[in-house]
């Protein structure tokens, strides 16, 4: 990256290179974030193929909107802002829809599931929404508080009494 | 990208996080990692993602209006996007979500249980391929010239082998046999017969167990970029530790897919590169738990057994210290004042220098 702010290069490595590489560099750079995407979309909307849903758009509304990030830094944080948007957006739109099937909580568990998976995903499924987006946000994409309320659209006050309730009734789940 | 320290909280006690909480977000973003690598999945493509119930709503609507011409467009699009993305893992779509190759040679590479209820209920020496993660073993891990040996003893199984990533199986251990010696810590796919020649020596009572343990002919796969360590590799190791990539040392424990290598500092201190930093959170949840407030915290505890080492200083004390897909032991004369230790102020620092995600 460069001190400009804006996504250069070729390889891993982002180095002082022309203009026409920026958009490889950019797309290298939301693939890299793909994973959290995805993750912070499953443990939010507890629904496999809405999660890709989401990924999927969560990353072409960056593409669209790469010119609004100002600090590349903070790619990850844009991103996940962008995608909370989309979940709560879908939540909504999926109220006034008439569910045919029953799969909200279907997850498609890979050979590589294991440790507390399952156990963490019933008890944040238990949350309330905003309650559990502020815990996903927080602790498995690592945002800051800052970052979270921002995301989220509330006061850093409110996520971290967010927080404190959900950490709170996770490790109650866990003791 | 974000930041994953806390300097903006002040309630440290409230974010008190348990470990196998930590250790389940690691696990879903290696889970989610390795299933957007084995899908293949494309941003701007929507035949390389499932599709939610958005998007079949969504597309019912714009059908149901005859605008169908609109999806032309957003496929111009999709098409645009295409020069902006990566190329995708090749062959991706063919292998387990911690990239072991789901085939070889056109033969289904079986994995953990399914491997062993196929060999204890082979009738013949038939060959087939199994997929596992490993490391070398010391003693054991034989040719078929040891088996009958070794199954009729109390020395009977491997010791670092696993069906996860870094993750002991001890059924799996107790299943198969095959030479290490040459290969690399990391994942395998061996070629393997049941009712190996060997068995015929096994005592009766042995006889049925012996036939059914999976004997390894050859390591026809051993890894590639798509299953390397990650997001810390060897050459960051070896760069920010100042240890050969090749000065690998064997692990007391069994963490099969890790590598070790000695810190060389006379107490037998090592830093671990795990496959994966969901494994470190599952072997060490403690150490990985700490590491989780600044990314390299120490603790004295790591949930994992550490080495006996003899030393005569008296007895050991073992800090820990975790970031991402490392672990680091130091052991120490526990009669030292840790802080006047430059290994110990050092490695926090080395730690903070390596990529976290």
């Amino acid at each position: 990256m460069r001190g400009d702010g804006r996504f250069v290069g070729a390889g891993d490595r982002m180095t002082p290179e022309s203009d026409s590489n920026s958009g490889d560099a950019f797309g290298r750079a939301l693939m890299a974030e793909a994973p959290i995407v995805l993750a912070v979309a499953r443990a939010t909307l507890m629904h496999e193929s809405d999660a890709w849903d989401v990924l999927q758009t969560t990353l072409e509304i960056a593409i669209k909107r790469r010119d609004q990030l100002r600090n590349p830094l903070a790619l990850r944080a844009w991103l996940l802002t962008i995608e909370s948007r989309e979940c709560f957006k879908l939540r909504r739109r999926l109220k006034r829809m008439v569910s045919l099937d029953d799969s909200v909580a279907e997850f498609r568990f890979s050979s590589g599931s294991q440790f507390d998976v399952v156990a963490v995903r019933e008890a944040l499924d238990e949350l309330p929404p905003r309650t559990r987006q502020a815990v996903v946000l927080r602790h498995l994409a690592g945002l800051s508080v800052a970052e979270v309320a921002s995301a989220s659209g509330t006061s850093v006050n409110t996520v971290r009494s967010q927080l404190k309730t959900g950490l709170r009734r996770l490790r109650e789940e866990s003791a | 990208m974000s930041s994953n320290n806390h300097a903006d909280d002040t309630f440290h006690q409230d974010e008190m996080v348990p470990p196998q909480v930590v250790g389940a977000f690691a696990a879903e973003i290696e889970i989610a990692r390795a299933d957007i690598e084995s899908s293949g999945f494309q941003f701007g493509d929507p035949d390389t993602a499932p599709v939610g119930r958005s998007r079949q709503h969504r597309a019912a609507l714009w059908v149901s209006v005859g605008v169908a011409a609109f999806a032309v467009v957003i496929l111009g699009v999709g098409v645009g996007l295409w020069p902006l993305l990566p190329a995708s893992h090749s062959g991706a779509a063919d292998r387990y979500s911690d990239g072991i190759p789901t085939t070889w040679n056109g033969q289904p590479v079986l994995r953990g249980e399914d491997a062993i209820v196929k060999a204890k209920s082979a009738t013949d020496d038939t060959p087939f391929y199994v997929g596992l993660w490993a490391s070398p073993n010391q003693a054991h891990g034989s040719g078929s010239d040891q088996l009958s040996t070794e199954l009729d003893g109390t020395c009977r199984d491997m010791s670092s082998v696993g069906d996860q990533a870094g993750i002991p199986s001890p059924n799996l251990a107790a299943a198969i046999r095959f030479n290490t010696a040459s290969m690399t810590p990391g994942p395998v796919i061996v070629n393997v017969h049941a009712h190996d020649a060997a068995a015929a020596d096994c005592t009766a009572g042995h006889r049925q167990e012996c036939d059914g343990v999976m004997v390894g002919d050859q390591i026809v796969w051993n890894g590639d970029s798509g299953t390397a360590p990650q997001p810390v590799s060897p050459a960051d190791v070896a760069r920010v530790f100042g240890v050969q990539e090749s000065d690998l040392q064997n692990l007391c424990q069994s963490l099969p897919g890790t590598r070790a290598y000695p810190l060389g500092d006379g107490y037998g201190s090592m830093v671990m590169l795990f496959p994966t930093s969901a494994a470190v959170a599952a072997v060490a949840p403690q150490a990985a738990a700490q590491a989780s407030a600044d990314g390299s915290a120490s603790s004295t505890s790591s949930g994992l057994a550490e080495c006996a080492f003899n030393s005569d200083e008296g007895p050991m004390a073992v800090i820990w210290f975790a970031r991402a897909n490392v672990l680091v032991e130091v052991n120490r004369p526990a009669a030292l004042a840790p802080t006047s230790d430059s290994l110990l102020n050092q490695v926090p620092q080395l730690l903070r220098t390596l990529p976290d995600h």
